[in-house]
């Protein structure tokens, strides 16, 4: 982990693929410290499940370090990887029947692909101005008013419920988001969604 | 931005990618969305929703993550190097320090430590000898017994090394119709190898458990001999084809060089061909080979296939270095049985999907059968001359 020699190396992309398929371990260290934060937080978007989204991004790493010895990418090896995990999440929600409830209505296709994120959609929106624009206009709200933002509308909970959560009226939720939205909308003015 | 969401608000737009959306509300959003404005508007919705994110893992979480990747790398490639089982010749303890690692040596050290009141001296090794029976029904051991053959024969059938006979008689023409007629065979058991020079000048090299039938001269027309068991075959080029029968194919050259396996009992037959080309016949139909090709014909299926190897490595037998590649572990031990010429016994319950490879050599059976504990994790005694293996722990 020190050798910084080595992790310049790892820049370099057939550098890295050579070593991961070779089996050393300081690669697999160097793709995981550099995606693995990156890839929970996009599996538990999925699954919206904290262990699960561990197991499956777990399994992807050791999925990769399987399957070394014909690891043949020919796009980047990212692409490779927000592939796998969102192949990973799908089968995990296929087995615990998530999707059953979906499917009983007709709506899998859709739900799969317009309600899920893939992973295209999602390797253009790291590091995207809408996300940055985004992140940084919810984190200037005042504290109180982010954390009913949140629960609100990235969480789903209805007004009552968040009020009863936080031992609060349902008229200050109320307020509250009023004065998010209208923060928001200020500062997000080319992307007023919410 | 407005746009008519009827009875589907943000708040159930947050429930649905949350996952956390009632029937009904699953209900109402499907409907909703078949809405080509409204799927716009979801489609901006979602990307604001995972935008508007920021879940962090946790160093916590990241490290104990990492570690078990790294547990879990370090464990499977120390399975792998026990599936592969790669045991290369195991005369010394130094090979086996440098293919298996402290590691390995430290478990050798324990697992010979419990055991190493075994006695390789009390095993039996297979009683029977090589016998070669002549044209007039009489058999002899080449070993202990010097081939008197009638009527002029004795100097022709030179055997200065006693594991190898030799019928080349440059007195004699080839056209000798009586001698070609008169058929002699060799049978090789367990433990034991064998060369024969045929009249022609091929030399044939006999593996254990094999036997070759072959006239005691080749006539002008054919050179044919037959097998059970596997031989390695040099033949000395003519115009006269060289043919070897065995039970399920026939291999035919001019002058080649080749290794032939055709065991009783056993699931396939091979042909392998380290020089020139040979064409194999099976009932169904004829393929030509070529070098470091091996020919494989499936008994119980019947049918045959062509793949590539490394022909010198899989035919080192003939020089008393038994190769094994990709046996499962019944396999192997029938191997080494045969060709340490000692009765094994597998009673470890070593799955048969497992694969072994390995390099033996003839003088040290002790070395092999402890390599082969140490890699496949058994453990082995001797009860009455016979070696039982059995599982570790």
């Amino acid at each position: 982990m020190q050798d910084n020699t080595h992790k310049s190396n790892f820049s370099n992309n057939k550098f890295l693929l050579d070593a991961l398929r070779e089996g050393k371990e300081e690669a697999y260290e160097y793709i995981f410290l550099k995606y693995y934060n990156n890839l929970y937080s996009y599996a538990f978007r999925i699954l919206n499940n904290e262990s699960d989204a561990k197991e499956c991004v777990q399994s992807t790493f050791c999925h990769i370090w399987d399957i070394r010895k014909s690891l043949n990418i020919n796009d980047s090896l990212k692409s490779y990887i927000y592939r796998s995990v969102y192949n990973g999440s799908i089968d995990i929600i296929r087995k615990k029947r998530v999707l059953e409830k979906y499917e009983e209505k007709g709506f899998l296709d859709t739900y799969i692909y317009s309600v899920i994120q893939n992973p295209e959609a999602e390797i253009k929106l790291l590091g995207s101005e809408t996300r940055k624009a985004v992140q940084s206009s919810i984190n200037s709200l005042p504290e109180r008013c982010r954390e009913i933002f949140i629960r609100c509308r990235v969480k789903g909970y209805t007004h009552a419920e968040i009020a009863s959560s936080l031992n609060i009226s349902v008229k200050t939720v109320e307020n509250q988001m009023t004065i998010a939205l209208t923060k928001l909308r200020e500062k997000l003015k080319y992307f007023i969604f919410f | 931005m407005q746009v008519k969401k009827g009875v589907v608000t943000d708040v159930m737009l947050s429930k649905m990618l949350a996952g956390r959306a009632s029937d009904d509300e699953v209900e109402n959003f499907a409907d909703w969305i078949k809405n080509i404005d409204n799927e716009r508007y979801f489609e901006q919705f979602k990307e604001v929703w995972h935008a508007s994110q920021n879940i962090q893992s946790g160093d916590e979480l990241i490290d104990q993550s990492l570690k078990s990747l790294l547990y879990y790398i370090r464990n499977r490639k120390r399975k792998e190097l026990f599936r592969k089982r790669v045991i290369f010749i195991a005369s010394t303890a130094a090979a086996i320090l440098l293919v298996f690692g402290l590691f390995s040596m430290f478990e050798f050290i324990r697992i010979s430590g419990k055991y190493d009141n075994v006695l390789f001296s009390d095993l039996k090794y297979n009683s029977e000898s090589i016998k070669v029976e002549l044209a007039d029904g009489r058999v002899i051991n080449p070993l202990t017994e010097s081939i008197g053959v009638e009527e002029g024969y004795q100097e022709s059938l030179t055997t200065q090394n006693p594991r190898e006979i030799n019928y080349q008689r440059e007195s004699r023409l080839l056209t000798d119709k009586k001698d070609s007629l008169k058929f002699n065979s060799v049978s090789i058991p367990a433990g034991e190898r064998f060369v024969i020079i045929l009249s022609d000048g091929t030399k044939v090299y006999l593996h254990s458990n094999s036997c070759l039938r072959y006239p005691v001269s080749f006539n002008s027309s054919s050179r044919n001999v037959s097998l059970a068991g596997r031989a390695y075959f040099d033949v000395k080029k003519s115009d006269v084809p060289f043919i070897v029968t065995t039970n399920d194919l026939s291999v035919e050259v001019l002058g080649t060089t080749f290794d032939v396996e055709s065991k009783k009992g056993a699931d396939n037959s091979s042909v392998i061909l380290i020089e020139g080309s040979v064409k194999v016949h099976t009932s169904k139909e004829s393929k030509i080979i070529s070098p470091n090709e091996m020919f494989s014909f499936s008994r119980r299926q019947g049918e045959s296939s062509v793949s590539s190897v490394d022909s010198k490595a899989m035919t080192q037998w003939k020089d008393g270095i038994l190769v094994l590649r990709e046996l499962s572990f019944n396999e192997l031990i029938e191997s080494l049985s045969s060709w340490y010429g000692v009765e094994i016994i597998n009673r470890s319950s070593i799955s048969n999907d497992e694969r072994f490879n390995g390099k033996f050599d003839r003088e040290n059976i002790e070395a092999a059968i402890k390599t082969v504990a140490i890699s496949a994790k058994v453990r082995y005694r001797i009860d009455k001359g016979r070696l039982i293996i059995v599982d570790y722990k």
